[in-house]
C-alpha cells in the first residue's frame, strides 16, 4: 500500500518506510494477532540488490529484535521477484517468520516510471519484540491487565 | 496457498532420500518454496504414515503433487534432469494411437480439451489417492474451482475410441453420475447432486453444456461436474487410465495434463499420446497431440542477473544452479544464459524469474547480506512527533501507557459502552465475533484494563495514543482513520474536576486554547460531561463515566475519561 502510494513520487536513490497497524484473518495465538504492528520498507537505488536487501532484512533481525540465529528463504510474493522470507529463531518459540521481502517485479514499478531496482518488505514489529522483549506470546503486548503493564522492566543492553 | 498430504514411502522412494531428521527435511523443503506442516513421526512406520506440505508459490503447480514436489528435491540434489520423450510439440509430430474428437457445439461453453494414456503398472491405494489428490488441486487452486480447468479419470478397458467431446442440451441427456444409483438430466444434476449443486455456478443459464462420451455415445463425464458411474470411476488394481483435461483457459489445460503426464511417467508409467482433433482453430494448432510442449525459451544476459543478485557468478556457476533447479540451460556465447524451460512449468513470465531460480539454485547461503551504503535522511512524520509530544505529557501526569488492540466485538465496543454499533465500522467476513467490529474509540479498551484490574493498587491512570475508524459518508471509501488519545482515571475520588484539570495541562503545555460545552453522550453521566472545542471546532469529550458503562464492564471504582482527536489539535 505505502510501496504503491510512494513509488511515483519516490527519489533515487530513496528509502522509505511506514509502520502500521494491519489485520489478517488468523486464528489468535502466540505468533498471531488479528490486529498486529507491521513495518513496510522500500528502498530505491541504482545499484540495490538482493545482497543489500538481505543487508536490511539482517538490520532488523539483528540490530532491532536481537536475534543470534537469522535465515533467509526464498518465498513467494506476486509483486516481487526474487523473494525472500527472513526468520528468526527465538529461545522458547522457535524459528518463526519476521517478515517478507523482495524486488519488485519489473513491470510493477515502471508502470510506476521507476527504472532502478526497488527493494521492498513488510516485517512484524511484534514479532521483533517478542523476541527483543524475551517474551513468548504475542498477546502479552497488547495485555490489559495493568499490574502486569506497570511492573514491565524496560529492555536495554549495553554492548 | 495449497496443501499437499504425500505417502511417506511414495515421497521418499519419489526423491530418492530418506529423512529422518525434521529440521533437515525443512531445510531442503525451502528449494521448492514449501513448508513442512505436520509430520507425525512417533507413528510406527507399518501404518501409513502421511506427511502435510504447504506451498507457497501459486505460480507452480507442478510442485502440488508427490512426484512433482519429489522431482524437484531430488533434481536439487542430483542434478539430473529427468526427459519426457513423449511430448509433441510444433516441432515434433508423435503419432498417437488415441483420438478424441472436439466438436463445434462446445466451443461457446467451456473449449479446450487435453488427455493423457498413463499404462504399464496396476494402480495402488496411496497411488490412487495421491493422483486424486494432484486432481483435485490442480482444478481448485490452480482451475479457479475447476472453472479454468478440471480433470477426469477413466478406466480405458470400457472406452469405446474415439472419444467424443461437445455441447449438449442439458435437458435432453441423461445420465447414472457417480455416487448415484439413478438416471439423472444434466439439469437434474446441477440441481440435486452434491457436485451438481458446488460447481452448478460455472454452467447454470447456459444453453449448452459440455459432454464427454465415448464412440458409442456412452457418458464419460459431464464436465467440469462429474463423472459417469459406469465409464468414470476408476479403482485400485486399474492398470490403464485414460486422463482428460478440460477447461476455458488453453495453457492452463495443457500444462494441467503436461504436469500429470510427468507426475505419472516419475512413478513409473508409460505415457501414451491421445491426438485431439478440434472442429475449429486453436493457438496449438486444429490437430494437436498431447502431452504437448508449448514452451518458449527465455534468456537473460548473465550481468543482468549478477546486477540483481549483488554477485560475481560466472557462467558456469550460473548454468549449473539453473541445472539443480531443473532447467536446461546454455549459453552460446558466454554473455547470455538461455532456458528451455521444462515441460511442467509456465511461469517465466520474464527475464527476472530466471534470475530467481539462479538464486535458489545457488543456494541462500552463498549470498551475504551487505548493509546499506546509500545516505539519506529520514524525519518523523508531524503526526508522529505531535504524538509523541502528547505522550510524554500524560506519562508526566502520572499516566501509564497502554496499547489495545483495535478489533473487538460489538458488545464491547457497543453494547457496554451504551451506544449503538450503527457508528461502528463491521467486518463483513470476521474470523470471530471477538473480532467483528473496528474501534472507534480508545475508551472500551481502558475500560477492558479497569475490568480487569481491581487488584492493582489505585489510583489508576492510563492512556492510549492510536488510531479509530470513523464513519463518513462525505469521503470516498465511506471512513476515515483519525489518531486518538484517551486517557482514563479511577479511584474513590475520580471525577470530573480531576480530569478537567488534566485536560486543562495537557493542552497549556501543548499550546492549546480551548472551551468547553456541555454534552449529552450516553456514555457519560448527564451534567458531569463536555465536548472539548478548538476555535469552534469538537476536538474531543471529557466526564464522569456512566454507572451502566461502569457496571457493564464490571468495575466498581468511580471513572473519569476523555477522547481527543490529536490530527484536529495538530492542525492550527
Amino acid at each position: 500500500m505505502l510501496s504503491a502510494r510512494q513509488l511515483p513520487k519516490a527519489k533515487v536513490p530513496g528509502k522509505y518506510f511506514g509502520i502500521v497497524r494491519c489485520f489478517r484473518y488468523d486464528r489468535v495465538d502466540a505468533t498471531h494477532l488479528s490486529d498486529f504492528y507491521q513495518t513496510e520498507g522500500i528502498v530505491l537505488g541504482e545499484d540495490v540488490n538482493l545482497r543489500t536487501l538481505l543487508g536490511f532484512l539482517e538490520m532488523f533481525a539483528v540490530e532491532v529484535a536481537g536475534a543470534k540465529e537469522v535465515k533467509y528463504v526464498p518465498g513467494y510474493f506476486p509483486f516481487t521477484e526474487p523473494s525472500i522470507e527472513v526468520h528468526i529463531k527465538h529461545p522458547v518459540l522457535g524459528w518463526f517468520e519476521l517478515g517478507g521481502s523482495g524486488i519488485f517485479r519489473p513491470e510493477v514499478t515502471r508502470s510506476l516510471g521507476v527504472d532502478v531496482p526497488v527493494l521492498a518488505w513488510g516485517i512484524g514489529i511484534d514479532r521483533m519484540a517478542l523476541m527483543a522483549l524475551g517474551l513468548n506470546d504475542l498477546r502479552e503486548l497488547f495485555s490489559a491487565d495493568l499490574e502486569s503493564v506497570r511492573m514491565r522492566r524496560s529492555q536495554y543492553k549495553i554492548q | 496457498m495449497p496443501k499437499i498430504e504425500v505417502n511417506e514411502e511414495l515421497f521418499f522412494g519419489l526423491a530418492g532420500k530418506t529423512w529422518s531428521d525434521k529440521e533437515e527435511f525443512e531445510e531442503d523443503l525451502t528449494v521448492a518454496k514449501a513448508e513442512l506442516d505436520e509430520w507425525d513421526t512417533s507413528l510406527s512406520a507399518d501404518r501409513e504414515r502421511t506427511i502435510k506440505i504447504e506451498l507457497n508459490d501459486t505460480n507452480r503447480p507442478d510442485l502440488w503433487s508427490t512426484a512433482g514436489l519429489a522431482r524437484q528435491l531430488r533434481m536439487y540434489r542430483t542434478r539430473s534432469i529427468p526427459s519426457y520423450p513423449f511430448f509433441a510439440s510444433r516441432k515434433k509430430a508423435l503419432k498417437a494411437p488415441y483420438r478424441v474428437v472436439v466438436e463445434k457445439s462446445v466451443k461457446g461453453v467451456r473449449p479446450w480439451l487435453a488427455g493423457l494414456v498413463a499404462k504399464g503398472k496396476p494402480i495402488s491405494d496411496a497411488l490412487l489417492r495421491d493422483m486424486i489428490q494432484t486432481q483435485e488441486k490442480l482444478a481448485w487452486n490452480f482451475g479457479r474451482k475447476r472453472k479454468g480447468v478440471s480433470i477426469g479419470i477413466y478406466r480405458i478397458a470400457l472406452i469405446e475410441w474415439p472419444v467424443h467431446y461437445r455441447g449438449v442440451d442439458p435437458d435432453k441427456v441423461s445420465f447414472v453420475p457417480l455416487q448415484e444409483t439413478r438416471t439423472m438430466t444434466l439439469n437434474q444434476i446441477l440441481e440435486q447432486h452434491p457436485k451438481g449443486i458446488e460447481y452448478a455456478s460455472i454452467l447454470k443459464g447456459r444453453p449448452v453444456h459440455p459432454l464427454l462420451t465415448d464412440a458409442k455415445g456412452r457418458v464419460l463425464s459431464y464436465p467440469p461436474i462429474i463423472n459417469s458411474a459406469d465409464l468414470g470411476a476408476v479403482q485400485v488394481g486399474d492398470a490403464e487410465i485414460f486422463i482428460e483435461v478440460t477447461g476455458s483457459d488453453y495453457p492452463s489445460v495443457a500444462l494441467s495434463s503436461a504436469i500429470m503426464a510427468c507426475d505419472l511417467a516419475d512413478m513409473g508409467f508409460e505415457i501414451d499420446n491421445v491426438q485431439v482433433d478440434y472442429e475449429y482453430d486453436t493457438p496449438f494448432g486444429s490437430s494437436v497431440v498431447f502431452p504437448y510442449y508449448f514452451q518458449e525459451e527465455v534468456s537473460v544476459p548473465l550481468d543482468d542477473a549478477n546486477r540483481l543478485l549483488g554477485s560475481s557468478l560466472e557462467m558456469a556457476d550460473a548454468l549449473e544452479a539453473l541445472t539443480r533447479m531443473g532447467l536446461c540451460a546454455y549459453s552460446t556465447d558466454g554473455a547470455v544464459i538461455h532456458v528451455a524451460p521444462p515441460e511442467y512449468r509456465n511461469d517465466f513470465l520474464h527475464p527476472f524469474d530466471i534470475v530467481e531460480d539462479i538464486m535458489i539454485g545457488v543456494g541462500m547461503e552463498k549470498f551475504v547480506p551487505q548493509r546499506p551504503t546509500d545516505f539519506t535522511i529520514g524525519r518523523l512524520t508531524p503526526i508522529e512527533r505531535f504524538s509523541r509530544k502528547a505522550k510524554s505529557i500524560m506519562v508526566g501526569l502520572g499516566y501509564q501507557e497502554m496499547i489495545y488492540n483495535y478489533l473487538g466485538s460489538g458488545k464491547d465496543y457497543a453494547e457496554k459502552m451504551q451506544v449503538s454499533a450503527e457508528g461502528l465500522v463491521k467486518i463483513a467476513n470476521p474470523m470471530t465475533e471477538n473480532y467483528e467490529y473496528v474501534r472507534n474509540s480508545p475508551l472500551p479498551g481502558l475500560l477492558q484494563t479497569e475490568s480487569v484490574s481491581a487488584k492493582a493498587s489505585y489510583p489508576h491512570r492510563t492512556f492510549e495514543v492510536g488510531k479509530v475508524v470513523l464513519k463518513a459518508p462525505e469521503v470516498n471509501y465511506g471512513v476515515v482513520t483519525r489518531q486518538y488519545i484517551g486517557f482514563l482515571t479511577s479511584h474513590a475520588q475520580a471525577d470530573y474536576n480531576e480530569i478537567a484539570s488534566h485536560v486543562a495541562a495537557f493542552m497549556y503545555f501543548l499550546g492549546k486554547e480551548y472551551t468547553v460545552r456541555e454534552s449529552s453522550d450516553s456514555r457519560f453521566v448527564p451534567g458531569r460531561q463536555v465536548d472539548v472545542l478548538v476555535d469552534g471546532a469538537r476536538v474531543g469529550i471529557f466526564g464522569e463515566l456512566h454507572p451502566l458503562v461502569l457496571e457493564a464492564f464490571g468495575v466498581m471504582m468511580p471513572c473519569a475519561a476523555g477522547e481527543l482527536d490529536l490530527e484536529m489539535l495538530l492542525e492550527d
